[in-house]
């Protein structure tokens, strides 16, 4: 992050603080849910404070860690980096939405099989980020791995078992994929 | 620390956010906040008003006009990382792409809110020079064209009125099989490029260069065309000792500006003899690159 300071003219003085407070839907894990929040607070104290859902870790609160990353209607987003007035109508899949009928999602399962958590704190952010990448690349190279996962920060420093993991749950996804277009 | 206050706005089109802008004061344009949003939360930067473009549908999309490729200002990176118009008339933003931050921030972060946040590292506006882009804002008074060499005003700041915004930008495609390398280094994989260099090259069928674009980012608060390079490969066959020679434009730019001596900016401490023994080194390597890339297509055909 950039800490260089901008020369800009000062906000003006305010007699009154006025409610600023909004609110909107948004769906989360595929439930509906209405929040009233400022403006400016963030997507991510939203998901944790508002609603509850506090597998969504903040660990930089600046859009390098990449913790608190989330899918936006299918899409990795930094959710520091959204004000969550801005997810108004959007799909939010947080990581406790990759749990179908109680079982772990394939991608959860190979994480916990080859040891790819050791503190765990980046993991919810590794995972979403690597749901939107195995999307769109469901058959990787461990080089593309290391370049899909450049935003997302460990710092137990576990990345050789979280790659292993990523090649595991991959072959997976796709033998899944493949079934159900048997199907 | 968390954003202060702020009025939120949510235009839903173009009229309406200029309308906005011209009117409200102490008014910030949102679009991808990949940048802005952290300048916020760390109050380096405030504002009364946040003007969401986020709403409006017609500053997204990529289109062909009048021989340009253009590009909306609110169009994802995300978007244009993918774009088959983009990888056929400028693959060489497409390479860059993939420098600039991560999947997560592409997928918010936008080609005008990086232009318009101006950083001296940002590879989009790189690409832009490469592409002799036109900048196209539009304000309640009406719309005009600035050409890249003159978008910068000043470090970190476009040469626009308050009430202007950036709406698109248009590159000249190149043709079909040209040459093309963008190269930067970087602390860290992805992060801010300390100097980044582009080259774009075609070659006529004695593989003598035919045009050639150059430049280097970071030398500067803007990207720097190499136009005493570009002269001197015309004509030329490609080889390492005419890119040595090429490259050696960066080191007679003028002193490098102390604006990155801003206070607080993290670059600051990279001195300007190492800027431009990079820029030196990533130039040529990128003319290297570029050439042969040219030169192998050419043999396909």
């Amino acid at each position: 992050m950039d800490q260089f300071v901008m020369e800009s003219d000062p906000p003006a003085k305010r007699e009154t603080i006025p409610d600023l407070r909004r609110t909107f839907p948004l769906k989360v894990n595929g439930e509906p849910r209405v929040v009233t929040v400022e403006p400016r607070v963030t997507l991510a104290d939203v998901l944790r404070d508002h609603l509850g859902l506090t597998g969504t870790h903040i660990g930089c609160a600046h859009g390098v860690c990449g913790a608190c990353t989330v899918l936006m209607n299918g899409q990795a987003v930094r959710s520091c980096l959204m004000f969550a007035v801005q997810a108004r109508g959007a799909e939010i899949t947080t990581v406790e939405g990759l749990v179908k009928d109680e079982a772990l999602h394939p991608l959860q399962e190979a994480f916990r099989a080859h040891h790819a958590l050791q503190c765990g704190f980046c993991t919810p952010g590794f995972l979403m980020t690597l749901i939107d990448f195995l999307g769109s690349n469901p058959d990787p190279t461990e080089e593309e791995i290391r370049q899909g996962l450049t935003g997302s920060l460990c710092r137990c420093t576990g990345y050789q078992n979280i790659i292993r993991a990523t090649l595991a749950a991959a072959k997976v996804m796709r033998s899944e994929t493949m079934e159900v277009a048997h199907d | 620390m968390k954003v202060a206050p702020f009025s939120y706005h949510d235009p839903e089109n173009l009229p309406k956010g200029l309308e906005l802008l011209a009117g409200l004061e102490h008014a910030r344009l949102l679009a991808g906040g990949q940048s802005l949003v952290p300048y916020l939360a760390f109050r380096m930067q405030r504002c009364d008003h946040l003007i969401d473009l986020n709403g409006v549908s017609a500053l997204s999309g990529i289109h062909e006009q009048d021989g340009r490729l253009v590009i909306g200002a609110m169009t994802r990176q995300r978007e244009i990382a993918s774009s088959p118009l983009v990888s056929q008339h400028c693959p060489i933003a497409q390479d860059a792409l993939h420098l600039i931050g991560h999947i997560a921030t592409r997928t918010r972060g936008t080609l005008g809110g990086s232009l318009s946040n101006m950083d001296p590292s940002a590879e989009l506006f790189g690409v832009s020079a490469l592409h002799d882009a036109t900048f196209h804002v539009q304000s309640v008074r009406g719309g005009r064209d600035i050409a890249v060499a003159d978008w910068a005003e000043t470090f970190m700041k476009p040469a626009i009125a308050a009430d202007e915004m950036l709406t698109s930008v248009s590159w000249l495609p190149w043709p079909k099989g040209h040459g093309h390398a963008f190269l930067e280094f970087s602390k860290r994989h992805h992060d801010y490029a300390i100097v980044a260099a582009g080259a774009l090259m075609t070659v006529d069928a004695d593989r003598r260069i035919n045009r050639a674009a150059i430049m280097v980012i970071g030398c500067g608060i803007a990207p720097t065309r190499l136009i005493g390079a570009e002269a001197l490969v015309l004509g030329q066959r490609g080889s390492s000792e005419l890119f040595a020679e090429a490259a050696h434009e960066v080191a007679t730019l003028a002193a490098f500006p102390d604006l990155f001596a801003h206070q607080g900016y993290p670059r600051r401490f990279v001195s300007a003899d190492y800027r431009r023994q990079l820029g030196l080194v990533l130039a040529r390597r990128a003319m290297e690159s570029a050439y042969a890339q040219s030169i192998s297509i050419q043999k396909r055909h």
